[in-house]
């Protein structure tokens, strides 16, 4: 099969109908994936995965997740429990694009972590470029991961349904017109509320705390492909997602209400010209909103905030002879309501900003070669051109130096307010020094010009979006990575080590917190930029037997920051500086119905700034504090184990039990750390006890999986 | 059986739901203890400048605590030109601090600037401010909160001056209630950046002393007589009390952390020494 695919350098369509045969009795596995795939990537930094071994880890009740599987990586690590969100290599969460089927999702994660977005069973597979994007992707500085779709069966239907303790699910695929029109849908949904909370109530009668809260999430995902001829192919995908939390204290007269959830859709149609020349051309639509409605007593708060992304992508492809280009363009029209908050007490409401809607546009030509020189090297090259526009309507207020306001300027629609531009270039090499060895490099240069202002000191879905302004610059990055690769075994054991340098320029934050004394009369005002550097080294070894799987990954990093308006420019580590991190698994085939798998984690504890000392100052405690980020949480490390159990495997049906521990040895993980204060000053009289919150105990669970 | 499956079910179900919480010892770095300057001349009015230390973050404080975090030791001068006075201690049974320094020699006039000087166990903590014009409250009046006959706020109108930036401060003290001023919930210290050179009015929170519960009520009662000090100050001293103010309101939020220290206007120690000019007033509401 291999000679079939070593001429397949880009995307391609080749169309297999298996037939059946009754000779066959072997399971026969068909593998898009070289043996030594490790060693013939020709960019540096990427990680492939299919949703088949995503399936074999240990999931978190019962849920196998994508993310979390990538986390597993070198170089990738998780933003917290409670989060599905992720850092590479020192860049910040937002400086990652996520890609469904080409559709942007703009928060992968599910309330508490639990689940990321992606529903396992629908994914075909992912590719997550962490040193060098190619030249088709913009618009982040840190990565790329580009998650493809399953098509749905052409030929017969297909059902999964599993059962979990906390949520449900069930994808059905099938031909609508065989061997022309498929579809594949899912549909996952907790119960917490309508099945669980019910139950609880009647056996816990006396207590009643816990059920104040209510939560739920729910998301589909649904995939309809045709295949017009054998040289055209299209295909449509739409994700739905939504969250709901509720809060309901009546004791403390505590009421929230938060709803978040994204949605995408997309379609794609590839033509193939010839045996060496296709297109490809998509539209997409991508949206994430957010709201939360909070009361206690006479105070409210309000947030809302919501990002809609329209885009456009054209790329064609062709080989000629040793090189293997491609050429395309992009263009997207952005709007962003950014956090639109209002705080009120009793019927006075506060409202922090005015702004509405604020419109942004991209357009990008890249062109890309893949260049194979003396059968051993591989040199990629690639550039980007953007150019970026900050659109009218839009309000911006002018002030003196002693900030009193002086004027204000009115842009009408579509207005050109700002025009950025650049040009990104970059270079890969693969050099194969022999049969199981090879040496990478890369170069690559990249902007975004959308950027996440994080409102507290966690990831939270709250946080929001803002395009490039008048005051927000395009983030830029650089990024210079070198690795060797080498395999032994016949590549049953493949190991690697890498180092990359990162330096990330016009970084955004939010200087004063949320909700701070000051009225914003621009959006961008209370935002300050700052410089930031990374490097590390990262290491990967991975056995791979028919039996037994086993990857090791640790990675040492660094990650700082530089803001002129923090600590008077003195440079502090990232709150994502987690310089050890470990990633152990393994999967154990015990014959052909049961398996085993168990994963471990360890990382560097996160920094926080923690206060140091208390003075008084009119009566009133105040605290002063260490600098910024210097301050390590306790290190953060767990075990999960797995068990899946398949009880009955037929041709025509499947049941698959799966009972898995997540956090077994129980460690308390910190989530975060807050001080509780009591007494008053006023009564001579004050204490402060540090409390930690621990998001995730040990968490077994049990899940049911039905295939038929 | 089903019942014992059952209650396995909840018992998973509650071990995941509910996140868990523990008291933790952090090895926070040992903090240097430094001087705090809670001080402030008002025209027409003596000098007043409280000293006390500032505590490792973990120390509990009692009374005895709290009474040996006050500096009663130091040498404070206070200058105006070539004029200067050396403060005394005066004994403060009120409310906290117990101990005061005080002037007795010169009264803080408009427009003029007064350096503070501080000297104790060989360290010399120095500021210096400006009384600004005071500003006056055209009117005052009560709004009682919607569905309640004895709670509401008070709104003041205020005539701003358009010639320059004024930063005021707000601070009130009930009549048989509160043992001094207290800052104003919310607006306790703005500047008239959206309403320069106009009449504007605005709300008048009661303050809260203890910010560990920031939701204690925030109203008048309807049958409170409340003394209100309007205070105008320079542009240093209105910085610090800004970051004051925030820091305070933030206090004890897992989720705020602040990017920067809080804004002093002392050098050599922290906290501030302001200059303000002041109007008191009284009002009753019934």
């Amino acid at each position: 099969m291999d000679s079939a695919f070593s001429n397949i350098l880009h995307d391609t369509i080749i169309n297999f109908v298996l037939k059946p045969t009754s000779l066959l009795k072997e399971e026969v596995v068909i593998s898009a994936t070289k043996p030594d795939a490790n060693l013939s990537e020709k960019l540096i930094g990427t990680v492939k995965m299919d949703s088949k071994e995503i399936d074999k880890l240990p999931g978190l009740m019962g849920e196998n997740d994508l993310l979390r599987a990538v986390q597993m990586s070198a170089g990738v690590q998780s933003v917290g429990e409670g989060f599905s969100s992720f850092y590479v290599r020192g860049g910040n969460y937002d400086q990652n694009l996520i890609l469904l089927n080409n559709a942007t999702i703009f928060n992968p994660s599910h309330l508490l972590g639990f689940y990321s977005v992606f529903n396992n069973d629908v994914i075909n597979n992912l590719t997550l470029y962490k040193g060098l994007i190619p030249a088709k992707f913009g618009g982040r500085t840190s990565s790329v991961m580009n998650i493809e779709l399953k098509d749905g069966n052409f030929e017969k239907y297909e059902t999964t349904a599993s059962v979990g303790i906390l949520a449900s699910k069930i994808a059905i695929n099938g031909p609508i017109i065989k061997n022309k029109l498929s579809f594949n849908v899912a549909f996952r949904k907790t119960y917490i509320n309508e099945i669980i909370n019910p139950i609880l109530k009647n056996v816990f009668s006396s207590n009643t705390a816990f059920f104040d809260n209510s939560y739920g999430f729910f998301d589909f995902n649904s995939i309809v492909s045709a295949r017009l001829s054998h040289k055209d192919f299209i295909k449509f995908n739409y994700y739905l997602g939504q969250d709901k939390f509720e809060l309901n204290k009546s004791k403390n007269a505590i009421k929230a209400n938060m709803q978040w959830g994204n949605n995408a859709a997309s379609a794609i149609w590839k033509h193939v010209f010839n045996e060496s020349t296709f297109h490809e051309f998509s539209l997409s639509n991508s949206q994430y909103k957010f709201y939360i409605d909070a009361f206690q007593d006479n105070y409210s708060l309000k947030i809302k905030s919501h990002i809609n992304e329209s885009k456009l992508n054209y790329n064609i492809y062709k080989k000629l002879n040793k090189n293997n280009l491609y050429a395309g363009f992009e263009i997207n029209f952005t709007k962003v309501l950014p956090g639109d908050k209002s705080i009120g007490f009793n019927n006075s409401e506060f409202t922090f900003n005015d702004n509405n809607y604020i419109n942004s546009g991209n357009l990008a030509i890249y062109v890309s070669d893949n260049i194979k020189l003396f059968s051993k090297i591989d040199l990629e090259i690639g550039v980007r051109y953007n150019l970026n526009f900050f659109l009218g309507p839009y309000k911006y207020y002018i002030s003196d130096n002693s900030n009193i306001l002086t004027d204000s300027l009115q842009y009408s629609d579509f207005e050109i307010i700002k025009k950025n531009n650049s040009l990104s270039p970059r270079l890969a090499a693969n050099y194969r020094i022999n049969e199981n060895t090879s040496l990478k490099a890369g170069i690559s240069f990249n902007e975004q010009y959308l950027h996440v202002v994080e409102i507290s000191a966690l990831t939270l879905p709250a946080d929001f979006w803002l395009p490039t302004t008048l005051n927000i610059k395009p983030q830029k990055s650089q990024i210079v990575s070198t690795g060797i690769f080498k395999n032994f075994f016949h590549n049953k054991l493949q190991t690697n080590i890498e180092g990359y340098y990162k330096k990330l320029n016009n970084l955004i934050e939010y200087n004063s917190g949320l909700i701070s004394n000051y009225y914003e009369r621009n959006v961008d005002e209370n935002v300050i930029s700052g410089k930031g550097y990374a490097w590390g080294i990262e290491t990967e070894i991975e056995f791979k037997s028919e039996k037994f799987k086993s990857k090791i990954s640790y990675t040492y990093s660094r990650s700082i920051r530089v803001f002129n308006d923090i600590f008077g420019g003195k440079p502090f580590y990232s709150k994502f500086d987690r310089p050890n991190d470990l990633s152990a698994s393994i999967i154990y085939n015990l014959g052909k119905k049961l398996s085993f798998s168990a994963v471990f984690v360890y990382a560097s504890g996160k920094l926080t700034t923690a206060p140091q000392s208390r003075y008084i100052i009119q009566g009133m405690v105040v605290n002063s504090y260490l600098e910024k980020n210097s301050f390590r949480m306790p290190d953060y490390h767990r075990l999960d184990i797995s068990i899946s159990y398949n009880s009955h495997k037929h041709k025509t049906y499947e049941s698959i039990w799966e009972l898995s521990v997540y956090n077994v040895y129980n460690r308390m993980n910190p989530f975060f750390i807050y001080y509780e204060i009591s007494g008053d000053v006023y009564e001579y009289k004050q204490k402060v006890k540090a409390k930690q919150i621990t998001l995730y105990p040990i968490l077994p669970s049990i899940s049911w999986k039905v295939k038929f | 059986m089903e019942s014992k499956i059952l209650k396995i079910i909840i018992f998973l179900l509650i071990v995941a739901l509910v996140s868990c919480q523990k008291e933790i010892d952090l090895n926070l770095p040992e903090a240097e203890e430094q001087i705090v300057v809670d001080g402030y001349i008002e025209n027409n009015a003596y000098p007043y400048i409280v000293l006390t230390k500032s505590v490792p973050f973990f120390s509990e404080i009692d009374s005895v605590k709290l009474r040996s975090l006050v500096v009663t030791t130091a040498k404070v001068t206070v200058t105006c030109g070539s004029v200067s006075e050396i403060l005394t201690l005066q004994p403060n049974d009120k409310f906290f601090p117990p101990y005061v320094y005080r002037g007795t020699t010169f009264k803080g006039e408009t427009g003029k600037k007064y350096s503070l000087k501080v000297e104790v166990n060989n360290k010399i903590v120095e500021s210096s401010t400006t009384i600004t014009k005071e500003a006056s409250i055209e009117s005052i009046w009560f709004e009682p909160l919607e569905n309640n006959d004895t709670l509401g706020l008070l709104w003041m109108q205020i005539q701003d001056n358009p010639d320059e930036s004024n930063y005021y401060r707000v601070l009130t003290k009930r009549k048989g209630k509160d043992s001094n001023y207290i800052p104003s919930m919310i607006f306790s210290a703005f500047n008239d950046i959206n309403f320069n050179g106009k009449l504007f009015k605005i709300a008048v929170y009661k303050g809260i002393t203890d910010f560990s519960h920031p939701l204690d009520d925030i109203y008048f009662n309807i049958k409170d007589t409340i003394n209100i000090r309007l205070s105008t100050m320079d542009y240093e001293s209105y910085n610090c009390w800004m970051s004051l103010q925030n820091e305070m309101v933030n206090y004890g939020n897992p989720l705020a952390e602040p990017n920067n220290p809080i804004v002093t206007n002392i050098t050599n120690g922290i906290g501030v020494w302001s200059g303000f000019g002041s109007n008191y007033y009284t009002f009753s509401p019934k």
